[in-house]
């Protein structure tokens, strides 16, 4: 009992010591991972059978798009509602930084297109692929493939095909610099959840991210 | 290279199928092509403290 108390004591000291700032709550990093696996899902059953592997991918694909349309409207609210949007949202700052040299908030001015682009993506995908669905059948309602003209279906379906390529594109960016050693403290933060108070003082400026000291 | 994928109708029209799925080499090279304009980029240009990576 003693030894565990004064194990957890030096933890703890240690902790403080060191200094961990919260970057990501547990929540928002589950929606991360989910939403990894529904793109990549979504782009495997798709692309997949393109290239020549065939199977029956669309169930997995309309079924897993509705799983991802519900992450982002759970997204959308929470960080509308619970977080702070503004953090994404860009201003002079960020672009006075490119020349300046300034630190940023808690998202740079990379982030906050990246987030903007894959965001419409998004967006667009989920759009058409909600509209597609009226075109199989499913448990819950039957196909009405007549529910536009042929040249309406044919550009909701070039709007989702371009999305998927464009995704591709994305996520080789996203992953490259998720992998890039300058920019492993924020690759772990979408795992542990913090950085090192060390890393958000040499990163971040923080009168404009105002950072939580990890509980 | 088309740009989008067609068929005919039963009419004979010329009807949109949706995108060229040809495309999707360029798509994946325009994800290399930002890869390694970044890498190069990052080599070149020492970052703040001097360091390459």
């Amino acid at each position: 009992m003693s030894s565990h108390a004064a194990t957890s004591t030096t933890v703890a000291s240690s902790t403080q010591a060191v200094g961990q700032i919260r970057r990501h709550e547990l929540v928002d990093r589950i929606y991360h991972w989910l939403m990894a696996i529904c793109i990549l899902t979504l782009l495997a059953t798709s692309l997949l059978p393109i290239v020549g592997w065939k199977f029956a991918w669309l169930t997995i694909h309309w079924i897993t798009g509705l799983v991802l349309t519900a992450g982002v409207i759970f997204h959308i609210i929470r960080a509308l509602f619970f977080q702070d949007p503004m953090s994404m949202v860009m201003d002079a700052r960020d672009v006075a930084n490119l020349t300046a040299g300034g630190r940023p908030g808690k998202y740079n001015l990379a982030q906050k297109l990246y987030h903007l682009a894959i965001a419409i993506l998004i967006l667009c995908g989920i759009a058409t692929g909600l509209l597609m669905l009226r075109k199989i059948d499913t448990p819950f309602w039957e196909r009405n493939a007549y529910w536009f003209g042929d040249q309406t279906w044919g550009a909701i379906y070039a709007i989702h095909d371009l999305v998927a390529m464009a995704l591709v594109t994305m996520i080789m960016i996203h992953i490259y610099f998720a992998l890039r050693p300058d920019e492993w403290h924020l690759t772990r933060s979408m795992f542990r959840g913090w950085i090192s108070r060390k890393e958000y003082q040499d990163h971040f400026d923080p009168k404009r991210w105002k950072a939580k000291e990890e509980p | 290279m088309e740009l989008f994928r067609y068929a005919t109708s039963v009419y004979g029209n010329r009807v949109l199928l949706g995108a060229s799925f040809d495309l999707l080499q360029w798509f994946v090279a325009a994800g290399v092509a930002a890869i390694l304009a970044h890498a190069i980029f990052k080599f070149i240009v020492p970052s703040s403290d001097g360091s390459r990576s």
